[in-house]
């Protein structure tokens, strides 16, 4: 399915934090700033755990393109890059895997002896080496058998800080897939990937999906002006005329065929949808979970969402689903480590019912 | 922060004396409505979640009675043995004033304003009549109206402009805060005070 546990050591403001008892299904709520994306940025480092771009990438999602020297030490607990992230999963019953963060410098570079020290002051320290991060990891897998491996990543340039290095020597070839879903990227259709779900005559899912918000669409199909639905009229009308709710759900849907066997985050998982439309969003993404043994990874602070959740879950025929879905409750401790209070079915409706604030 | 873990109908009631003792909230405390003293199993996060966080829980029950499988003595041990199995951190106090058998009822039949006493001796002869009447075999033909129901008739009795008579529709609003109904000042209220002031952080 994806992880069992998640241990997140020295991850931007998060100290330690241990996921015990990880779902296919995982929401996230806890005040403006307490790691809820952070937990899915570090769980989707883990899950890319081999490939060095996404130390870059997870900040993009912020809308942050940089990635100079001075840079590196954003992921870093309090940005000190003497102590080395550390993301560690279980993923089975002994398959592990870890991941260590750490700054590098290049050591080599080129030193022209005609150079003189300039203005005839010699520095003990010439600041030419190129500093990145490397990356290190290792992993057991169920059968017992262990690898590991390293790649680094680096600023292309020193004068620009918007292209990157990746060294990436290993050959290791990972299993594990991930998508991430950032908020501001949510309504944005993969018309691949719909294209592939049309191919492989699974579109009857996803039109189900959407009927959930408009029982008038009947088909779905990928044209050349994009993604139409026939709503019963003379003609397909582009996705896009029927607002907001049926797009998002959509994109959803999509991108969620695509982690079948792998997992995805999403971040903000409501964001832009009407509270009428929750229920059909909770559906669709507990149901797909389980017909393509994905995992899911998500973010809330709407507690509409939290009370559509609890409504879905406790209809009759959801519940042989409710096993599959945890609330974790982030809180910060006195001693600044982050703390997940995870809410089974039972505790998390009934937290909902009782009006409790476990946001 | 002190979370108060309270039954549910007192919720309103706690979150207006706590705001009459300690003025405004600045969270300093959270009332929680835990639905039943039976429920603490279902509610350990929000303990465990308020004692890691370095704050302190307190429960805030009806000790009830020995007819409805209560009683001061009865319920403070099932209480305490309860929070004991779950590992939680807790002080108790069980209405109405953490010695005496009784619930909330109890506490606020009390507290009522002195001049409007007499509403409560009304509604008790009210009661009396009503349990005066049998059936062929001697039996009482009527049921009692719930304690609820005097606390209720209380309220209502009292006049109010509108606007009062628009929140009060329902019995949506008790008017806690109004003095004109309930003495928060009563000594009947010295037990829970003392409890509360030693125990919500300035």
């Amino acid at each position: 399915m994806g992880f069992k546990e998640i241990e997140i050591r020295n991850f931007r403001g998060i100290r330690h934090l241990l996921l015990s008892d990880v779902k296919r299904v995982n929401l996230f709520v806890g005040r403006n700033n307490c790691g809820k994306s952070s937990v899915l940025d570090a769980a989707f480092l883990l899950t890319g755990f081999s490939n060095p771009a996404l130390c870059y990438r997870i900040n993009q999602f912020r809308d942050y393109n940089h990635f100079a020297e001075e840079d590196m030490a954003l992921n870093f607990y309090n940005m000190d890059v003497s102590v080395p992230i550390r993301l560690r999963g279980k993923l089975g019953e002994r398959a592990v895997r870890e991941l260590e963060i750490a700054p590098v410098v290049e050591a080599s570079r080129i030193v022209e002896p005609a150079e003189g020290p300039a203005g005839g002051l010699l520095s003990s320290r010439e600041e030419d080496g190129k500093a990145g991060l490397s990356l290190m990891y290792s992993y057991v897998s169920e059968d017992g058998g262990q690898g590991a491996g390293g790649a680094a990543i680096f600023p292309e340039d020193r004068a620009r800080d918007d292209k990157i290095e990746v060294r990436s020597p290993g050959t290791f070839r990972d299993t594990l897939h991930g998508v991430y879903v950032n908020s501001k990227f949510a309504f944005e259709i993969a018309v691949d990937d719909l294209s592939r779900i049309i191919e492989e005559k699974q579109e009857g899912m996803v039109v189900e999906i959407l009927r959930r918000i408009e029982p008038k669409i009947r088909s779905i199909a990928v044209l050349k002006s994009g993604v139409s639905v026939d709503v019963g009229l003379s003609r397909l009308i582009p996705v896009n005329m029927l607002g907001d709710g049926i797009r998002k759900l959509l994109a959803l849907a999509t991108t969620l065929y695509k982690c079948r066997n792998g997992i995805l985050f999403v971040d903000e998982i409501d964001n832009g949808l009407h509270f009428s439309s929750l229920p059909s969003l909770w559906k669709a993404v507990v149901e797909m979970a389980e017909s393509l043994n994905a995992q899911v990874f998500a973010t809330t602070h709407n507690v509409e969402s939290l009370r559509a959740l609890s409504g879905v879950l406790a209809e009759e025929r959801m519940a042989a689903y409710r096993k599959d879905v945890m609330c974790y409750s982030l809180r910060r401790l006195v001693t600044d480590e982050l703390k997940a209070y995870g809410y089974s079915f039972e505790k998390f409706q009934y937290a909902i019912n009782q009006e409790i604030e476990i946001r | 922060m002190t979370r108060i873990f309270v039954e549910g109908r007192d919720k309103v009631f706690m979150e207006v004396y706590l705001a009459h003792l300690f003025g405004r909230n600045e969270g300093r405390w959270e009332v929680v409505s835990a639905g039943g003293y039976t429920k603490l199993p279902l509610l350990d996060l929000q303990f465990k979640e308020n004692s890691e966080a370095g704050g302190m829980n307190l429960v805030v029950f009806d000790a009830d009675f020995e007819e409805n499988g209560g009683g001061f003595v009865a319920r403070k041990s099932y209480l305490q043995a309860r929070l004991a199995e779950l590992a939680l951190e807790a002080d108790l106090f069980l209405f109405p004033n953490d010695k005496a058998d009784g619930d909330f009822e109890t506490l606020l039949e009390n507290i009522v304003n002195k001049e409007h006493e007499c509403l409560l001796r009304c509604f008790e002869q009210y009661e009396r009549c009503v349990a005066g009447h049998c059936d062929a075999a001697g039996k009482p033909k009527y049921l009692l109206p719930t304690r609820k129901a005097k606390i209720y008739a209380y309220v209502e009795s009292i006049k109010k402009s509108r606007r009062e008579a628009e929140r009060f529709k329902g019995g949506k609003e008790f008017f806690f805060d109004d003095s004109r109904y309930w003495d928060l000042n009563s000594s009947y209220l010295f037990p829970l005070r003392s409890f509360l002031e030693t125990r919500v952080v300035g």
